[in-house]
């Protein structure tokens, strides 16, 4: 069981590990500009030159994923990490005033969350207006209200524990006991959480881009790339399949993460 | 015919972990008679709920009895295929078990549960099973039978839930019935109801009783013989009267003497030494000889033999019979 | 009853939160609406007619009354993009998202009730192992990926069907259906993995509960354990899980309508949120979460109705 789990770590590691390098690395080094469109040279396949071939504009394809994962798990980070922020100052204070408090929070998270995620992202998008930082706003709030919960039901089983009680006799400020005293406890269940998050942050965000209302052109981002790439689906499926691969082996790294990480809690 | 209902001969149950295959409970030999109460005593861990799990036929899909018999009224079980065997369940051997509120079906009403049994090995009409149910609910105690078939179990309290489970156990007179821990997840007050209930229930239907327990007091209250298990092995076995009073294995001694009573006030009182090890732990000699304060060194190399004391009372120890206090 | 007249009371309040939430956002959208119909060049005496027939110039409650009584009439105005009532734009696209919705729930179900069976029964066996890692697959392709896998591999290759040639459902049922397969599919397989896991879960839970051995006691065979026992323990968690699936669907049918280029509601709010027809995506926006909202009770109350355990909080 252990060596199981080990190896869905590692393998998840392993995984996320190569695709940061690409993304770092893209900011040194990328075989070609990734913005520089060569007509002569659209739909190249797989070569030496190319790696990964050009797309309809004769980019190359392989710049231009490494370059989109630079953005795509920027976007990814900021959301997941504003939701988690978020999520536990609403949770704690949900969970440990209870009350009207919490009556109020729990009553707007279930009104959020009865936006199916991807529609209300696309509802921030409009009222945002496009804009460079739209695309974070909108789907950190998709996070808010799961890390909300999970906060919450943490903090309601920790609140009546006896440590909690010594504190109180203490003298502590609620704002100690929540985030020094409660908090900590929490973090295990946070950090599985938040990798799944990561890969539902990237999928979320390659959809947003795909439908052309995430990270706008020419950046590239995978989403966008694979949907450009449909209407020449017929000539090269090739610049479709590196984009959505590359969103595939990212997700499914953070996944295999997440998986670990929670059956090691187990 | 003899008046043996059950007997285990040599029964070893293996237990399948991973890719490892351990032997736990090893070459136990008892017998229940009818129409008695048999106990099972011993810690927890010890391998009573698997023998009794055994011979109900309820082992896990990793447990397996891999040498033995159980002769039960005449036919071994380990014989019967899964049809066979099936039909005997419930109707000849029926399990009354731990934890009342987990082992009766949460969604389904009282009346249901407790006809089951009938309507699986009966064929008897809707009408009769309806009415036998409401008999049966009145015999176990439960004054208001006509409400209570329409209740759901978490409406219920512990005591009544263990009555319902004591009802569906007895619906079809079984000739043994396997009380596994049945009083321990009770309020004291509540225990000593549902073992007079049992008690009861021993002497108007004669049906055979198998009760396990941890708790030595309420073995010696109900049981009119007893055996105590100590790491899958039944180490001493004889009626309760002789074995508490003359208990001849020094681990039975132990137990015994760790009883708070009356006459101990003042004392401190005797623990035994250690824990019971670990399953993986090798066998060798005395399972027991670790944590005894008397072994000798072929306590530790020989396995001592299971032999009769008195008509009435069998051990497995090297130093029974000696007189050390 | 009690439990079910409280459920009712926490919906209207969803409901009505969900609808102020909705109106406050679109209210503080930057950007004139009356300018958006008129243009920028209108005279100012055209500009201000419009705004009080829009009733812009009421205060913020009272143009919540009344947007909210227009929706209830179903009279949501018009949308700016196509000129048409909001609402004959909605009722066309409707059934072909409906219709996408209903392929794409059978396929979960059909797939995924006995794969988690199968997966919970034979437990850390090869065949569990298979279906964990292909789940794991699963959960991991982007539905719009897979739709352009799908397009590619079924559409070109294969050509067992012409993507981008969408068949309406008033002229040929038949093939309209068969268009919407290969849609369907993409929506279905990532939450056929999701299904599948939860499933394997619960059922493991259930089949290791102390009433099952209970049952086996009573000398029960596996099937009758399974029927009588286990499975309307099982239906609780099923409730709650289909629940969830069909949000996720309606989440999926969003997307996947893009990529096959099928004029659901999925498609016409694309379309709306790029020319910024706020009419049409403020009111697709809360027929959804209404929905959802009605699907979220619906599913408490049949919990309600299987386990009587579940009262009041």
């Amino acid at each position: 069981m252990n060596k199981k789990n080990d190896f869905d770590m590692k393998l998840g590691f392993f995984i996320i590990g190569i695709v940061i390098s690409l993304a770092v690395s893209s900011f040194f080094y990328t075989p070609y500009d990734p913005y520089t469109m060569d007509i002569s040279h659209r739909f190249n396949g797989v070569s030496i030159k190319h790696l990964l071939g050009t797309d309809n504009f004769g980019r190359d394809i392989f710049s231009r994923v490494i370059t989109g994962a630079r953005f795509t798990l920027f976007v990814a980070i900021c959301t997941v990490s504003s939701g988690t922020l978020f999520g536990i100052i609403l949770g704690l204070t949900a969970g440990y005033l209870g009350g009207v408090a919490d009556e109020i929070i729990m009553r707007i998270i279930d009104a959020i969350n009865s936006f199916p995620a991807i529609l209300l992202a696309l509802v921030m998008v409009t009222v945002l207006n496009q804009g460079k930082y739209t695309i974070i706003v909108a789907l950190c709030i998709l996070f808010v209200p799961s890390f909300t919960r999970i906060v919450r039901s943490g903090t309601l089983q920790y609140k009546n524990n006896e440590f909690v009680k010594l504190a109180q006799v203490i003298g502590a400020s609620p704002l100690r006991i929540m985030f020094v005293h409660i908090l900590p406890n929490l973090y295990p269940t946070l950090l599985s959480a938040i990798v799944v998050g990561l890969s539902n942050a990237i999928l979320a965000e390659s959809g947003m881009s795909y439908l052309g209302l995430g990270i706008q052109p020419p950046i590239p981002s995978w989403g966008r790339m694979l949907y450009e790439a449909q209407t020449h689906l017929f000539h090269s499926p090739l610049s479709a399949f590196v984009p959505g691969m590359f969103i595939i082996i990212t997700v499914l790294g953070f996944n295999f993460l997440g998986e670990g990480i929670r059956k090691r809690l187990n | 015919m003899s008046d043996i209902l059950l007997e285990a001969e040599n029964l070893a149950i293996d237990i399948k972990n991973q890719n490892t295959n351990l032997t736990f409970v090893d070459g136990i030999n008892f017998s229940v008679k009818k129409g008695e109460i048999y106990g099972i005593v011993g810690e927890s861990g010890c391998g009573k709920s698997l023998l009794a799990h055994s011979i109900a036929g309820l082992l896990p899909e990793n447990v397996k009895i891999s040498s033995g018999r159980i002769m039960f009224d005449g036919v071994n079980l380990l014989n019967l295929n899964k049809k066979e065997f099936r039909k005997m369940k419930g109707k000849d051997i029926s399990m009354v078990f731990q934890e009342p509120l987990t082992s009766l079906n949460p969604l389904m009403k009282i009346g249901r549960q407790v006809s089951e049994n009938l309507k699986i090995h009966t064929d008897l009409t809707e009408n009769e099973i309806q009415k036998e149910t409401l008999n049966i609910l009145k015999k176990v105690g439960l004054n208001n039978p006509e409400e209570l078939v329409n209740c759901y179990p978490h409406q219920l309290s512990g005591g009544m839930r263990q009555r319902i489970m004591i009802a569906s156990a007895i619906i079809c007179k079984p000739k043994l019935v396997i009380a596994d821990e049945p009083t321990t997840a009770l309020d004291v007050t509540i225990q000593s109801q549902i073992l007079n209930l049992l008690q009861d229930i021993n002497k108007t239907y004669g049906c055979a009783i198998i009760f396990i327990s941890h708790d030595l007091g309420v073995i010696s209250r109900i049981c009119d013989r007893v055996a105590v298990m100590y790491f899958g092995n039944i180490i001493e076995e004889g009626d309760t009267k002789s074995v508490f009073s003359k208990p001849q294995h020094q681990y039975t001694k132990g137990l015994i003497d760790s009883i708070p009573t009356k006459d101990k006030k003042g004392l401190s009182l005797v623990n035994i030494p250690g824990k019971v090890p670990g399953i993986t732990e090798k066998k060798e000699g005395c399972y027991f000889a670790k944590r005894c304060t008397k072994a000798k060194e072929r306590c530790f190399k020989t396995k001592p033999e299971y032999t009769l004391i008195t008509h009435n009372h069998k051990v497995s120890c090297f130093l029974a019979g000696e007189t050390g206090e | 009853m009690k439990y079910i007249l409280r459920r009712f009371v926490t919906l209207l309040l969803t409901l009505f939160l969900v609808s102020v939430l909705t109106f406050i956002a679109f209210d503080i959208i930057p950007g004139d609406p009356v300018e958006l119909i008129l243009g920028t060049q209108a005279s100012p005496e055209r500009i201000t007619a419009l705004r009080t027939q829009l009733g812009l110039n009421e205060s913020l409650p009272v143009r919540y009354f009344d947007w909210l009584s227009g929706l209830l009439k179903f009279n949501a105005g018009n949308s700016i993009q196509y000129s048409r009532p909001v609402n004959s734009l909605i009722s066309n696209s409707f059934p072909v998202t409906a219709w996408l919705t209903f392929i794409s729930f059978s396929l979960i179900v059909l797939f995924s009730i006995p794969l988690g069976i199968f997966a919970a029964k034979w437990k850390n066996k090869l065949i569990d192992k298979i279906i964990s890692t292909v789940t794991m697959f699963s959960v991991s392709v982007p539905n719009f990926f897979l739709g352009v896998i799908f397009i590619w591999l079924f559409g070109i290759v294969f050509k067992l069907f012409s993507p981008g040639r969408y068949v309406d459902y008033h002229e040929n049922f038949i093939g309209f259906l068969n268009y919407l397969i290969f849609p369907a599919l993409a929506i279905a397989i990532p939450n056929i993995g999701i299904s599948v896991k939860f499933l394997r879960t619960s059922l493991i839970g259930q089949m290791n509960a102390d009433y099952v051995r209970t049952a086996y006691s009573k000398g029960n065979g596996d099937i009758a354990v399974l029927c009588r026992h286990v499975f309307r323990n099982a239906l609780a968690p099923l409730m709650t899980l289909f629940g969830m699936i069909i949000v996720e669907i309606l989440s999926g049918s969003i997307v996947i309508e893009q990529v096959f280029a099928l004029p659901g509601i999925g498609r016409l709010l694309i379309s709306s949120i790029t020319f910024r027809d706020l009419p049409v995506i403020e009111s697709l926006a809360i027929y959804i979460a209404f929905i959802v909202v009605f699907i979220n009770f619906a599913v408490d109350i049949a919990l309600q109705l299987i386990d009587p355990r579940i009262k009041i909080k």
